[in-house]
């Protein structure tokens, strides 16, 4: 039931549909190919074939154990860390095999960044949440370049101007929104090309909510970004191409105009305008 | 009222919400090819109580544009609806303004009916109206049944069915004579309001069109539409 890769903007259907498309690149970050994942006996993902476009941001949508949140966590090796957990295929980022023996999982995800559902700062204080990756990869070569790399982290998250003043402060006594910023600020502080977002708002207010779409559309310009994500609206207002996953398939990838306007399966309409089930 | 192609909402109320302004779209469709109906009948034997029950049913018409706008307007505001329902609220959006516009035309002619009547103009030159009234009132007729049961393939055929415009080419190829001025003028706008009831009822095939396929047909040529459209036989 896969469907082939849509390239993006090919089915685009409107002005925003084209200004998304030229602002991505054709680059391919990551290419899944024939993936497949177990649980044990159970198999949960059968057989994706999926390239993902650099400054893409594609939305990962489909019912409670359609396998979304199981092929995210394929693209940075997540799935390793579940007892029985079995992923068959190919994996490349930037044409590199992430499954490959050789391959330093510490510094996959350092290249392949999470956000995960509930914010989970360290319990550490704000600087020191951010300050953690570049340290352990190496990535400062002093105090100020450390420095450096935090302010810059915080900006681009859009949290500096809330937090520059109480750097020492607990990341934990943040709001949830602010959190969330933080645990992307410390993903985007070791240098990713990619980052993953499991549910990120599912925990948020509607106005934290806006302000991590609204960087997410920011953090777009830099990194390829795939979300996982229960809000059909969100994934319409967020990412550029949105995949429907149903029953371990992915049934279809298109610019995410063309999806919810005008899906191509009859069960990507069904979920989409709530007849599902 | 019909069942949606795509089947039942997980929500019922959604479901009922949707059927509700489908079936007030088409009750709106009715009464208007209705309105159109009565207010020809009304200028071509001088009935006046039939021309004064066209302009008083008018505000019937209204009120079911507003209905259809509020509902349409709260669906979209309660349900952030997609695909398909996005586009059938689009539709009926676009739908419920062509429907006004036929109100309007058959108020016109009932206008126009009730001026003759009190002026004693002659009924005689109107006559032919009828010539356009059949096909024209057919194609309205054919266009909300495409919209009722979403049938792709009639809207299709409604949308190039230009035989009502052959029919007023024609009525004006043999025009009669008509001795008082005032009269033929107004003959001349009544065969206007008509020619315009017909581009209406194409115009709401093409709405109906977008509901069921998606495709925007609007401005196309024949082949265009062929292209678009693969599997629907365009006549």
């Amino acid at each position: 039931m896969n469907m082939a890769n849509s390239q993006p903007g090919s089915m685009m259907t409107n002005t925003l549909g084209k200004a998304a498309s030229q602002q991505m690149s054709r680059e391919v970050t990551v290419s899944a190919q024939d993936v497949k994942v177990y649980y044990g006996d159970t198999q949960a993902i059968k057989g994706i074939n999926l390239d993902i476009y650099r400054n893409e941001v594609i939305a990962f949508i489909g019912p409670s154990g359609c396998g979304k949140s199981t092929f995210l966590r394929v693209l940075n090796r997540m799935n390793d860390t579940i007892d029985g957990c079995r992923v068959e295929g190919k994996v490349t980022l930037d044409g590199e095999d992430i499954y490959d023996k050789s391959l330093d999982v510490v510094l996959l995800r350092a290249r392949v960044g999470m956000v995960f559902q509930k914010p989970n700062p360290f319990p550490k204080s704000i600087f020191e949440n951010i300050a953690y990756g570049p340290r352990l990869h190496g990535l400062a070569s002093s105090k100020t370049d450390l420095e450096g790399i935090v302010e810059s982290s915080l900006k681009r998250a859009g949290l500096w101007n809330e937090v520059k003043d109480r750097l020492d402060q607990p990341g934990t006594g943040l709001s949830g929104g602010q959190q969330q910023r933080l645990c992307i600020a410390r993903t985007i502080a070791v240098s990713p090309e990619m980052i993953l977002m499991d549910e990120p708002c599912s925990a948020l207010d509607p106005i934290a909510t806006a302000k991590v779409e609204e960087l997410i559309s920011e953090l777009s310009r830099e990194y390829t970004i795939a979300i996982v994500t229960h809000s059909m609206q969100q994934a319409a207002r967020v990412s550029h191409r949105t995949a429907y996953f149903h029953l371990g398939d992915l049934i279809e990838v298109n610019a995410t105009d063309k999806v919810f306007t005008q899906p191509e399966h009859e069960l990507t309409e069904a979920y989409i305008t709530g007849r599902f089930g | 009222m019909g069942r949606f192609p795509q089947g039942r909402h997980s929500s019922a109320q959604f479901d009922d919400e949707l059927n509700s302004i489908h079936s007030h779209l088409l009750e709106m469709g009715r009464l208007a090819m209705q309105q159109v109906q009565r207010a020809t009948t009304a200028l071509t034997t001088g009935d006046l109580t039939l021309a004064s029950r066209v302009l008083f049913d008018e505000a019937q018409v209204d009120r079911l544009e507003k209905i259809i706008d509020e509902e349409c307007a709260l669906v979209l505001a309660r349900r952030q609806p997609a695909a398909g329902d996005l586009r059938m609220l689009i539709a009926a959006s676009k739908g419920v303004a062509d429907l006004e516009r036929v109100g309007d035309e058959a108020a016109k002619l009932a206008s126009m009916a009730e001026d003759n009547v009190r002026s004693g103009t002659s009924v005689a030159p109107y006559t032919m109206l009828h010539q356009l009234s059949v096909p024209v009132l057919a194609l309205l007729e054919r266009s909300l049944e495409a919209l009722s049961r979403f049938d792709l393939q009639l809207a299709v055929e409604v949308t190039v069915d230009r035989r009502y415009r052959d029919v007023l080419g024609e009525l004006l190829a043999k025009w009669p004579k008509v001795a008082d001025r005032g009269a033929m003028i107004d003959l001349i706008w009544a065969l206007r309001s008509l020619e315009r009831v017909g581009d209406h009822a194409r115009n709401l095939s093409e709405q109906a069109i977008f509901c069921i396929s998606g495709k925007d047909i609007r401005h196309l040529s024949r082949d265009q539409l062929m292209d678009l459209l693969p599997g629907v036989s365009v006549p």
